[in-house]
């Protein structure tokens, strides 16, 4: 790294004149020559006619004067990047924290040093590129930066920290989030006092906080009601539509299912319509010991259930995607498991993932895949999966959330 | 690289399509359906010819796209490959959008 241009800007505070001085100590060690300055100075204008690269401002310096030194060589066309230091006792950083600055803290070894100066040099070229892209480049990208920690805080406050295992099954689930935040979840739950197990794979359409904040209220309103319509029951009819579709006769299961995603598909309809947010959802009502598995695919990429003996099926749509049309009939299917099958759920960030040639994954792909494993755990299954998704992508940007869950029957 | 053109004809409206429609082209796409909105056409063909993909951030614009132009307004889906045209079938709109292989004004 070529030879900064640094300003160290002492603090009022009692001990800052002998933190400033080890930390000038350590950036002569790396080659460095910085420029020695007081608060008053700076503000008097006497580097005015300086151009530095880098600020390291000692942290008992207020936050208005740490915001007016930073404002100082905005007019460069590569402003100077703002580092804060203190010594041992790290108290002055408190009155900071809430502006979202770089710190440098003791102890200042030269390696320690030279790496915070090449990181903040690094960002700070970034920083250019995106100034020159963007004419407003402070506000929109910490805009942006701060609903991407917002959007990402709510995905994952939703996922839940364990799924439910009945006896003689295995259930594995990956979620690989991508940098911009999407509107995957999962979720799994018991139902009728354990006798069934509840299990569904989302995906929100679109990105951005507003499919993470409708992902939320999608997830509340299914879980919800699936096991608030089990407890009441009573309620199941009045929720369902009048010419509803079953494959076979209603077993136990089928009206919370039905109810449940009906309901749903009402409420975002009655009162979302306008946003026009939709989620496409695969939602299953296992009976663990037969392995009779009631399901309703609404509008969302097919399952693969893997037979033991090879071969394999595809759980296709048995409805549209949940919040576009208020009259939409779902129909629920069955299905059964036997024992070391499995059902492998998924949302289009496996089969969508796109390598540096824009190819997708596919699904003829992750079938030939599946079916290559399908003696495998239901973790190997999924841990394998997202290694080949991943391998596929390579360097590629991920574009989208990869969510996977396995259910498998071993006995 | 998604791009639109917009031709008018008559009571039609077409949109060329090309490149991508994901998650970073839908606003550009959303703002072309507010412009043809305003134009109250007869009927909204959407050429996919050149589209490569759509995500579901595509599709939710075609849901806006059905939504802004009221019930009396056809709109169409013409020549979008396997890949697009599963993905719109998929959601289940091709109860609310007609979606024809090959192109015809």
């Amino acid at each position: 790294m070529d030879e900064l241009t640094l300003l160290v800007v002492e603090g009022p505070e009692e001990n800052a004149a002998a933190e400033t001085h080890e930390l000038t100590r350590a950036l002569a060690e790396c080659g460095n020559r910085p420029v020695l300055s007081s608060g008053p100075e700076v503000l008097a204008g006497a580097h005015d006619a300086l151009e530095p690269d880098l600020l390291l401002l000692h942290a008992s310096l207020t936050a208005k004067e740490v915001a007016l030194f930073g404002q100082k060589w905005q007019h460069l066309r590569t402003p100077p990047g703002v580092l804060l230091f203190c010594g041992p006792d790290h108290i002055p950083l408190d009155a900071h924290l809430d502006h979202e600055m770089d710190f440098l803290v003791p102890p200042f070894t030269p390696t320690l040093v030279r790496n915070r100066l090449e990181r903040g040099h690094q960002r700070r070229r970034l920083a250019r590129t995106a100034a020159e892209l963007d004419p407003y480049p402070s506000l929109s990208l910490l805009q942006h930066d701060r609903d991407l920690k917002i959007g990402r805080q709510i995905q994952q406050g939703f996922l839940p920290p364990e799924l439910p295992c009945p006896d003689g099954w295995e259930v594995a689930t990956g979620f690989e989030p991508a940098r911009e935040v999407s509107g995957d979840f999962y979720d799994g739950f018991f139902m009728a006092g354990g006798r069934r197990a509840a299990f569904l794979v989302a995906d929100v359409c679109d990105k951005g906080i507003g499919a993470a904040l409708f992902m939320a209220l999608v997830r509340t309103l299914l879980r919800f009601s699936a096991q608030n319509l089990w407890a009441g029951g009573a309620l199941a009819p009045f929720l369902l539509p009048t010419q509803q579709v079953f494959l076979s006769s209603p077993s136990i299961g089928a009206l919370p299912l039905l109810s449940t995603v009906h309901g749903a598909n009402r409420y975002l309809t009655a009162n979302h319509l306008q946003q026009a947010y939709f989620v496409t959802l695969f939602f299953c009502v296992t009976d663990p010991d037969s392995g009779r598995l009631l399901y309703i695919n609404a509008g969302h990429n097919p399952p693969v259930l893997l037979r033991a003996s090879g071969g394999h099926r595809l759980l296709r749509t048995t409805g549209p995607a949940v919040g576009l049309w208020p009259d939409a009939v779902f129909t629920i299917a069955s299905v059964t498991l036997g024992p070391s099958d499995t059902l492998f759920l998924y949302t289009d960030g496996v089969t969508e993932a796109r390598n540096a040639e824009r190819e997708l994954f596919g699904l003829p792909r992750l079938v030939r895949l599946l079916s290559g494993m399908s003696g495998a755990g239901a973790g190997d299954m999924v841990g394998r999966t997202l290694a080949e998704v991943q391998a596929h992508t390579g360097r590629a940007p991920q574009s989208d959330d990869i969510t996977m869950l396995a259910l498998r029957r071993s006995r | 690289m998604f791009q639109a053109d917009l031709i008018t004809s008559g009571d039609t409206v077409t949109i060329q399509m090309s490149g991508d429609l994901d998650a970073l082209s839908a606003p550009s796409f959303h703002e072309i359906l507010q412009q043809v909105a305003t134009r109250s056409p007869k009927k909204l063909c959407l050429a996919m010819h050149g589209l490569s993909y759509i995500s579901s951030a595509g599709v939710r614009g075609l849901v806006f796209a059905r939504q802004k132009m009221g019930d009396d307004m056809e709109v169409v889906v013409e020549g979008a490959n396997e890949n697009v045209a599963e993905t719109i079938r998929m959601t289940g709109l091709q109860h609310a959008i007609t979606i024809r292989e090959s192109f015809s004004a």
